[in-house]
């Protein structure tokens, strides 16, 4: 599956993409882990509290849903990791 | 009238009559006090019982109310906030209006809960309050001046720690959507709405205020203990904001078609505009320094400088999430200096961003229809993405010059002045401009804004951020609601609205519901401060209570069903583009689902028996 990287994101990477194969569906859980692992840099941003907590320091997103810890994701899937929604 | 008891509170009122040049000091009314809190909620009640649907907005009879809550100058985190009150001059129904910084609890700190001011003077004045004193002084010849010169100025005159709320030369001049504004260069702002042209109505430049009275808390080692936990957890988790600022996730906005783009018609997607006007941009390079309002542990407010190029020389408070929004994204601008630029015009002329950039873009495509041509824009070509024009338009604005003068009447009434299908094209609810998060993304937030009590506004309800990332237990919120459903939509958007009336009457920054708060801990704070218990059902009666006050003023006003809609563009055009769900909000659907939960009639009245249950 690719991972898509969005600012601030794309520091932490040093790329903006990244490919991590998927042999079957796995939660986001399970995909943030796999992500740390290939950059441990990004370990400070993963939360595994829940998804709220998880939502204020990164979102990710497939297509147009905000996709949860225990969402499944699959090889064909592009996923977006971008900050967090602020906003005043 | 018994009053002034209440622990938490200074516990008096300053009422100042311009007319009479009067200043009178009255106890807080300790009833009214536990009915209405204080803030926006206090404010409501003043303002239902002082005017009404005759009062004129800009007339010697509306009032002016400035206000604080229990937790101003108290230690609870994010408390240093104060809500502005009045009736708007551009939307001729209530008006809340809200402001961070200093100036809240520095007011109570003079020994004011809050300032209910009438009348006009005959000249313009300011005024000085400190230490429990009031005094109306004349103020010729800060006329004109804007707002960040004036706060140095102030200070040699009165205290050189002073906190000055104030309006610029765009309040003076009655730009509908003028604010008032706080802090100096720091430029905290009650913006929407118009307050600021209530006050140049007035003939009030600003109000300075300065105190050392220490607030009584019933139980100050209780409510430290509370905060010391919350307050590390809504630091930690807040902070991308404390790094990348409100506009942060601008980016994010874009990726889910949620961000305002061409005047809320653009199809496709803007990708690399988003990202050169991000939170994440701006802290690669103009960002000097992180702002902190009172009690603050977020620190979401940015410092900005341009040194060199044609906006060299801004200074001072950066853009947040809405400005960037509609100075930049509405406009096509990407250009972020531009947007820095137009936001500290905004700033020192004293004008709501939200409005004036929707201003901007309205008169872009009134332009590129041939409805407003080169002859009215003085020969200026009002082109998409011309940070450049979008600048010398909001100096327009703020002057009242020439095209100007129209723009800063909002976009209803521009609408309405320049015929054809302009009307079409004017996007507000209830004459207010509407905020920077597409309704179309969202349908408790689309439900929100055409029922929010001041007319189009995120913040009234935050229902939107229910259905991204939020939840709240405490209303069977376990995990935020899906973003396209419709069931329970109608209950959501009125839960989250008298949560969020009671945000704006205990004047807590609802930031800290991205750090993670919930309303648990509020209602012990509320406790501990205040001295009087509060169950969480309690509290949230009152919430219901103080929206439901805020819609009877309206519904004297004239405010029914007919108004609580959306603009055409929002019901009728789909936004697409890759990767986007095209999605229009079944809006009269959810609306009578909203009026059944809310205990309101078909055309949107509140029944006499809700009004007996809530004691209105």
């Amino acid at each position: 599956m690719k991972i898509h990287f969005f600012k601030p994101f794309v520091e932490l990477a040093g790329k903006e993409e990244l490919e991590i194969p998927l042999e079957k569906p796995i939660e986001v859980k399970e995909l943030l882990e796999r992500i740390q692992r290939r950059i441990p840099s990004f370990g400070p941003y993963i939360r595994k509290e829940g998804d709220e907590v998880l939502s204020f320091h990164v979102v990710l997103v497939r297509g147009n849903e905000i996709l949860r810890l225990k969402d499944r994701v699959q090889e064909n899937d592009r996923i977006k990791v971008l900050p967090p929604m602020s906003g005043g | 009238m018994e009053g002034g008891g209440m622990k938490g509170y200074a516990g008096k009122i300053l009422r100042v009559d311009l007319s009479q040049k009067r200043v009178e000091s009255a106890p807080l009314n300790d009833e009214w006090a536990r009915k209405f809190i204080g803030g926006s909620g206090l404010g409501a009640k003043f303002l239902y019982e002082e005017t009404g649907p005759q009062t004129d907005p800009l007339g010697p009879e509306n009032r002016l109310i400035f206000m604080t809550g229990p937790f101003a100058a108290t230690p609870v985190i994010t408390s240093g906030r104060h809500a502005v009150v009045t009736k708007s001059p551009l939307t001729g129904i209530y008006l809340e209006s809200d402001a961070g910084g200093t100036w809240g609890p520095t007011l109570k700190r003079a020994g004011f809960d809050g300032l209910v001011i009438s009348g006009k003077a005959e000249q313009p004045v300011y005024l000085w309050i400190h230490e429990g004193q009031a005094e109306i002084r004349e103020a010729d010849r800060f006329w004109g001046m804007d707002n960040y010169d004036l706060e140095p100025a102030l200070r040699k005159e009165t205290h050189k720690e002073a906190v000055v709320a104030s309006i610029g030369p765009a309040g003076e001049k009655g730009v509908r959507y003028a604010g008032i504004f706080n802090d100096g260069r720091d430029a905290r702002a009650a913006g929407r709405g118009g307050a600021g042209a209530v006050m140049g109505s007035k003939n009030l430049k600003a109000i300075a205020v300065f105190g050392n009275q220490e607030i009584p808390i019933a139980d100050p080692a209780g409510l430290r203990e509370s905060l010391r936990d919350i307050a590390s957890m809504v630091a930690k988790n807040t902070e991308p904001m404390r790094k990348n600022g409100t506009a942060g996730g601008l980016a994010t906005f874009e990726a889910l078609g949620s961000l305002p783009l061409q005047n809320w018609k653009y199809q496709g997607r803007w990708e690399k505009g988003a990202m050169s006007i991000a939170g994440p941009a701006m802290t690669e390079s103009i960002l000097t320094g992180n702002y902190y309002c009172e009690r603050c542990v977020i620190g979401c407010g940015r410092r900005v400088k341009i040194d060199k190029g044609p906006y060299a020389g801004v200074e001072g408070a950066g853009p947040e999430y809405e400005s960037i929004a509609f100075l930049g994204s509405l406009c096509l601008v990407d250009d972020l200096e531009a947007i820095a630029k137009a936001n500290e015009l905004c700033n020192r002329y004293g004008m709501d961003t939200i409005s004036c950039g929707a201003a901007v873009a309205f008169a872009m495509e009134a332009y590129e229809k041939g409805i407003l041509t080169k002859e009215d824009t003085g020969e200026m070509e009002l082109q998409w993405g011309r940070g450049d024009v979008m600048v010398k338009l909001v100096e327009k604005i703020g002057k009242r010059e020439g095209i100007g003068a129209l723009l800063g009447e909002g976009v209803r009434i521009a609408a309405e002045k320049l015929g054809r299908n302009a009307v079409e094209f004017s996007l507000h609810v209830k004459g207010l401009e509407v905020p920077g998060h597409d309704p179309r993304c969202y349908n408790a937030g689309a439900l929100s804004f055409a029922t929010s009590n001041r007319g189009a506004c995120h913040l009234q309800g935050f229902s939107h951020a229910f259905e991204r990332v939020l939840s709240m237990p405490e209303i069977g919120l376990e995990k935020p609601s899906a973003r396209h459903g419709v069931d329970g939509k109608g209950k959501l958007a009125a839960d989250t609205q008298n949560i969020m009336c009671l945000f704006d009457a205990l004047k807590l920054c609802k930031f800290t519901l991205f750090g993670g708060l919930k309303l648990t801990p509020i209602a012990q704070w509320y406790g501990m401060v205040t001295g009087v218990s509060m169950r969480l059902l309690e509290l949230l009666h009152i919430g219901e209570r103080l929206y439901n006050l805020k819609r009877l003023y309206n519904v004297r006003c004239g405010i029914s069903r007919k108004d609580d809609t959306l603009p055409g563009r929002f019901l009728t055009l789909k936004r697409e583009g890759d990767g986007l769900i095209p999605h229009l909000p079944p809006l009269g659907e959810m609306l009578s689902d909203y009026y059944r939960v809310r205990g309101w009639n078909e055309e949107g009245i509140p029944t006499p028996e809700k009004r007996k249950e809530l004691g209105l």
